[in-house]
């Protein structure tokens, strides 16, 4: 094309496309609202003119000719190359399709397409996947659905259909939300795509629309475009075609939401708060302690919706249980229908759950509003099954029923009726009593359950008829899945002619059926909430009700599967936390449990996969169910990290797929993806050894290189490093790169030819200088372990051997900035061998009475305290120092003191995520009274020089802190 | 959102509708309907009782046309063969405070029948079906059954609905030919290596001496005058009566030990139903399988008066159709008549049954 021939074909494209958009964004603005943007995907050029479009760009930028006047053409091809964008390098791809495409020109496009936005109304990429993509976001998203994520959004159509509704389908920004609440256990690529919610709820609104009808939210050609590459797909075609089809139901059923749902009252009385879909169900079993309670915890993404971030909260941070001394792993509560022991009833002023730590004030609120029990002092608990009830959360008693009454208070013996006998409970905070109600209830009996907050339902009883709910609590309380209808039975021993219901407020008088004592009563389009049902029978010749009722709904959607196995099956595959990525599984910060019945033979298959999909390795463990998270660290990753295999193609691969199956329970997998990050290290090797590339797609400014040696941890070292440099180092170490607000770490393997001794040999033991007491000494060298302990693992076990090693001289030298000369110089000889000496270190505690004391305590204990988990050890260590606390001044807050100081002593980088008020003033504490941190190192070497547990995620023997 | 009478025809038809069965010509008390309700109502509450799941059903279908005193048992004949099937695990519990033995979900799977036809198994957690409506569509309800009638698409079909298949051999996998004096022997020696086992309070036993034809009735306390092994069940605090087998002197328990004892993966209702045909057959009356020809001549009915082992009932699944159970039998099933030989062969090596024929011809 010559020069003056590729100008000319540039600005007519530019003319066509700026008047294809024009008459666009009039249609949308008519048939949508102006709040809806156009995409540059949506384009409508045939494949001809793509083709002409490309040809045209590319013979431009060869020609270095970029004008902003005729940048519709460049926005177009930069949003095609988006669809094809699979979460690799955009800009490389762009370039190898672009000859003379310079990095330099990226500001070009960001403009063009802002240009875009500003005359066209088109997409402006939002959430804080757009803040750390800053210029490729604009590609991504007016690529409307990059191919590989297609997939991901109709089955998340589908696995919502049943939530439907048509106030949802008009209103894609709503729909986008709920949408967005269930992503949890999809890519971490797909959750950034979901972060803009808006963008979200138009496609699918857009996917959603009838056939053969134009959808107003996307431009009829870029629909079918990816409509025909979803076709492509079984699976996806049917989970699509399933979901239009709900779709044009409740459009064709015409249900819209009435003014007052969801549970509203009508008038300005005071609303009774209903039960809720994240409240929990709470139990009672009988064991040989007695009563106990159980709480039935639900699947709380479904509160996301109200609070996007909730999500990544609950995936990321342990929760506090009232009323349960250990704190819930992180993402149990993502995993639905979680069975929990409580170990006392909950106070009433205390929130039911709040997550570890202060910081998450509006996420706390959220939980202590949605999740909550019955009011007290009593609860009662309907006998469903010998040695079961359930709660009965209206408090209401049928004549000749059995049930379990939890009261706060003992209930005194005088005036307590003969059918009302003390039970064993074994939950402390309540008392339980057996409660057989009589058949005949005399009015003083009505009195002596009316004392206690209980009613009685004695002429009607609703209940759900004919479709099986997801829930019924046998009295009061129905749950039911959005897209099933509710049917109800009204049931009454008295002649009744007409009955009155009312629905969330809306009253219908219904004739009773002659000579019948059931009447069943449909109710429609209940939408996902809360709904009270009340009713009120009525005969004739009688003046008022003759009997009440009431029923609350609850309606909820289909909850997500979690990856790894539902509980409801035989074989779990359970994650901490939940979709956990592939380089917190292969290095050990997400525990892996594998639940299942005991003794059952389970294959585990693990198999790293490459970007596009292809098997790079297999590897296979038998064990035996149920394996606990030490188990699995000391099995199954033990054996992976230990594959020759593994090692060799971990670097290359994307994906990284566990999948346990029994001939007897099935199979359940667990696909780990690598972490999608906008700045990170890629590791590989060639034949000149390993190399680590740098990715930045921050788009920001050029970012600064450090590196420490595994030889000299604590030694920085600058480098001058351009973004697309292969950087080679074959003494290895750690790799930091900084921009703006991101950071990259990665340990680069020492290129090392032969074994372990052979890297003996070729590296020096690691060393750090003498640092000077203070708290800043040695808060900073926290920080450095924590640097070194996050940093990417690549395969190569050379890396993470040096790393150990590392990590141990750089917690003796946490220890050792505070310990004093004496307690140094057994850390610095014992670190480089490993070899310390039980009772030095005991004599090294101190020479003071009290000092000796602490030691004398500690080591009768360790033999016990060996088999504890490190936070029961914490525990009893600060009991310890709390014993002699007119020295050690540890009191109230011993625990706390007790666990900082392990955690500083065995790994310090566990304390990430303290407090830094709190770390700072504990720190100050052990610079004054040096001796906490050497009786700590004491446990820790103790422990060490004892124990069997040799997991290799850790970095002393028996300390894997959780 | 509206609030409307309806009649309780009216309620089953909505609850058929929720099963997938409105089109299928059954009601909602026949064995298809119901054993779907069981499946419903097991995908939202395991891991669960058998009591919890059959009291779910009966708490829905109360006061519904078709209603009657034997439902009950009928739901519990069919959760034997919802787990016979696969569809159901019976797996010991996790939870030490809890049942022993609890019920889970089984993962959706197919069978290869060697006429073409696949035999789907399985349940989806929480009310999610268990293919999407194009395969959900095709899907024919045989009995407790769920099968596929052949097809060119239908491993595409599986494939896309995430259905893997189960082999044969896996499936129909079965303990080791063994005689019955054997069998009874293994698990006497079994009770002579457990402790005394005192009183065991609320305890059933099979009497081996009532009439093998009338399985229900067999159940009976332990008496004077009672005996050597049995297959008992006795009470627990919470979850159904424990399987186990018994070593009773002159109607006191003596010994016993829970089952299973073989492998705790299988239901331990297999390893009793096993145990009690082979001390039927060393007593002297074997349990009985009756063949009976149906109107149609290419097709064979055997009648089974005795539960059997999941062993047994799947390979009825795999080469039969379930029938409506003969009058006097605890269930029916169809058979080409041309394997009927080689199945009352392999019920009368491995189960040590007894075979007559009835010459009248009945349906299906």
């Amino acid at each position: 094309m010559s020069e003056t021939g590729s100008r000319a074909s540039l600005s007519v494209l530019d003319q066509r496309l700026e008047a294809h958009f024009a008459a666009l964004r009039s249609q949308r603005d008519e048939s949508a609202g102006s709040e809806f943007p156009l995409f540059a995907l949506e384009h409508g050029l045939s494949d001809l003119e793509l083709s002409l479009l490309s040809t045209t760009v590319r013979d431009a930028v060869g020609r270095r000719h970029l004008p902003m006047a005729a940048s519709l053409p460049f926005v177009v091809y930069a949003a095609e190359v988006g669809y094809d964008y699979s979460g690799d390098e955009y800009w490389p791809m762009f370039s190898q399709r672009t000859p003379g495409w310079s990095y330099e020109d990226r500001e070009f496009i960001r403009q063009g397409f802002q240009r875009f936005a500003t005359r066209f109304g088109g997409a402006v990429p939002a959430g804080p996947w757009a803040a750390h993509f800053s210029i490729i976001c604009w590609p991504i998203t007016h690529a409307v659905l990059p191919t590989d994520l297609q997939q991901h959004l109709v089955r998340l159509l589908f696995e919502y259909r049943t939530g439907l509704t048509g106030d949802l389908l008009a209103d894609p920004a709503s729909l986008g939300r709920r949408l967005a609440a269930r992503t949890g256990n999809y890519s971490s690529r797909f959750r950034y795509f979901a972060q803009n919610a808006a963008l979200l709820g138009q496609v699918a609104a857009a996917l959603l629309s009838p056939e053969n009808e134009s959808s107003p939210y996307l431009v009829d050609s870029t629909l079918q475009r990816i409509v025909g590459s979803l076709s492509k797909h079984h699976q996806a075609r049917r989970w699509l075609r399933d979901a239009k089809s709900t779709a044009n139901h409740v459009r064709t059923s015409g249900f819209r939401r009435s003014p007052s749902t969801n549970g509203a009252a009508s008038g300005n009385q005071p609303v009774e708060r209903l039960p809720r879909g994240a409240d929990p169900g709470v139990f009672v079993q009988l064991s040989e302690h007695g009563w106990e309670v159980y709480l039935q915890l639900p699947d709380l993404s479904l509160l996301a919706e109200q609070l996007p971030d909730l999500y990544e909260q609950l995936r990321g941070t342990r929760v506090r249980l009232a009323g349960r001394r250990s704190l819930l792993a992180r993402g149990r509560l993502l995993a639905g229908d979680q069975r929990v022991r409580l170990d006392e009833w909950p106070a009433s002023q205390v929130p039911l759950l709040q997550f570890e730590g202060d910081s998450l004030a509006s996420a706390n609120r959220l939980l202590a509003d949605h999740c909550v029990l019955s009011p007290g002092p009593a609860w009662l608990f309907r006998v469903r099954e010998p040695g079961l009830a359930t709660e009965v959360r209206g408090k209401v008693v049928r004549p000749g029923n059995l049930y379990v009454l939890l009261i706060r208070a003992d209930l005194p013996t005088d005036g307590r009726p003969p059918w009302v006998v003390t039970a064993p409970c074994a939950t402390a905070g309540v008392s339980a009593y057996i409660v057989q109600v009589p058949a005949v209830l005399d009015e003083r009996a009505t009195a002596a359950l009316a004392s206690l907050g209980i009613g009685v339902l004695a002429d009607v009883s609703v209940r759900p008829a004919g479709i099986i709910p997801s829930d019924w609590d046998g009295q009061g309380s129905l749950t039911s899945l959005a897209g099933d209808d509710v049917v109800i039975a009204i049931e009454s021993g008295r002649t009744v002619t007409q009955c009155i219901v009312r629905l969330d407020g809306k009253t219908e008088m219904l004739e009773w059926p002659l000579g019948e004592n059931e009447l069943f009563v449909g109710l429609s389009g209940l939408e996902v909430g809360s709904h009270a049902v009340d009713v009120a029978l009525l005969s004739a010749g009688v003046d008022g009700a003759v009997a009440e009722g009431s029923l609350s709904v609850i309606v909820r959607t289909t909850p997500v599967r979690p990856s790894g196995g539902s509980p409801r099956e035989g074989l779990v595959l359970l994650a901490d936390p939940p979709a956990p990525v592939m380089e917190d599984v292969w290095e050990g910060r997400a525990p892996i449990e594998l639940l299942g019945p005991t003794g059952a033979e389970v294959t585990v298959a693990a198999t790293l996969e490459g970007i596009r999909g292809g098997v790079l390795a297999t590897e296979r463990v038998k064990l035996r169910t149920p394996v606990d998270a030490a188990t699995w660290s000391k099995t199954v990753a033990s054996q992976l990290r230990s594959s020759r295999a593994f090692q060799h193609c971990y670097d290359e691969s994307e994906v990284l797929t566990l999948t346990a199956s029994s001939p007897d329970l099935g199979s359940v997998e667990l696909r780990c993806e690598r972490e999608f990050s906008p700045f990170r290290w890629v590791l590989r090797r060639d034949r000149t050894g390993p190399y680590a590339h740098l990715v930045d797609n921050t788009d920001g400014s050029a970012a600064e290189v450090t590196r420490y040696a595994f030889g000299s941890p604590a030694t920085a070292e600058s480098l001058d490093s351009a973004v697309s440099e292969v950087l080679r180092w074959p003494a290895g170490g750690l790799l930091r790169a900084r921009v703006d607000t991101f950071q990259a770490l990665v340990i680069m393997p020492p290129h090392v030819h032969g074994d372990l001794s052979d890297l003996r040999d070729a590296l020096p033991a690691p060393d750090i200088p003498s640092r000077p007491r203070s708290a800043d000494e040695m808060l900073s060298l926290m920080e450095l372990c924590a640097q070194w302990a996050t940093a990417s693992l690549p395969g190569d076990p050379f890396a993470e051997f040096e790393r150990r090693r590392v990590l141990q001289v750089l917690t003796a030298g946490v220890v050792s900035v505070a310990a004093g000369s004496r307690w140094s110089q057994l850390e610095r000889r014992g670190t480089r061998y490993d070899n310390f000496v039980f009772q030095e270190l005991r004599e090294a505690v101190g020479a003071e009475d009290y000092q000796r004391g602490i030691a004398d305590a500690i080591s009768r204990r360790l033999s016990a305290w060996d088999t504890l988990d490190p936070e029961k050890r914490a525990q009893e260590f600060g009991s310890v120092l709390a014993a002699f606390s007119h020295r050690t001044h540890v009191r109230d807050d011993a625990g706390r003191v007790g666990e900082f100081l392990l955690r500083a002593a065995s790994e310090p980088s566990s304390l990430e995520g303290w407090p830094a008020d709190e770390k700072a003033s504990l720190v100050d504490r052990v610079i004054t009274s040096p001796v906490l941190i050497r009786a700590a190192r004491f446990v820790v070497l103790g422990i060490h020089l004892d124990s069997d547990d040799d997991d290799p995620a850790s970095i002393y023997r028996g300390w894997s802190w959780a | 959102m509206g609030v409307v009478a309806l009649s309780s025809h009216q309620v089953a038809d909505r609850a058929l509708a929720s099963l997938g069965l409105n089109d299928a010509g059954v009601d909602l008390f026949s064995t298809e309907a119901l054993a779907e309700s069981l499946r419903r109502a097991a995908s939202f509450h395991c891991p669960a009782t058998p009591a919890t799941l059959i009291r779910t059903v009966l708490d829905a279908l109360r006061g519904l046309p078709g209603s009657d005193e034997a439902v009950p048992a009928q739901l519990a004949t069919l959760l034997d063969a919802l787990i016979g099937v696969g569809d159901l695990l019976e797996l010991p519990s996790a939870d030490p405070d809890g049942p022993k033995r609890l019920i889970y979900l089984g993962q959706p799977a197919f069978i290869r029948r060697s006429s073409g036809a696949y035999v789907l198994i399985g349940v989806r957690p929480d009310g999610e079906p268990l293919a999407t409506s194009d395969l959900a569509g095709r899907i024919e309800f045989d009995g407790h059954l769920r099968v596929l009638r052949a097809g060119l698409d239908l491993d595409e079909l599986m494939a896309a609905n995430d259905i893997a298949e189960r082999s044969v051999s896996q499936w129909l996998h079965s303990p080791r030919l063994r005689s019955a004096s054997e069998v009874v022997g293994e698990y006497a020696a079994r009770l002579a290596a457990a402790g005394p086992s005192g009183e065991i309070d609320g305890a059933r036993i099979i009497d081996p001496d009532a009439p093998v034809d009338y399985y229900r009735g067999r159940w009976r306390a332990a008496k004077s005058g009672d005996s050597g092994v049995f297959v008992a069940r006795r009470p627990q605090a919470y979850g159904a009566d424990l399987w186990c087998a018994a070593q009773l002197d002159d109607g006191r328990f003596a010994r016993l030990v829970d089952l299973p004892l073989f492998g705790s993966l299988a239901p331990a209702a297999d390893e009793a139903w096993e145990l009690q045909a082979a001390i039927d057959a060393e007593q002297g009356h074997k349990q009985r399988v009756r063949s009976r020809p149906t109107s149609d001549t290419a097709y064979t009915a055997l009648d089974f008066f005795s539960p059997l082992p999941g062993w047994a009932q799947r390979r009825l699944d795999l080469f039969g159709t379930p029938l409506l159970a003969a009058r006097g039998a605890l269930f029916s099933y169809s058979l080409p008549a041309n394997e009927v030989a080689e199945e009352l062969d392999f019920f009368t090596q491995r189960l040590w049954m007894s075979t007559d024929t009835e010459s009248e011809r009945t349906g299906p």
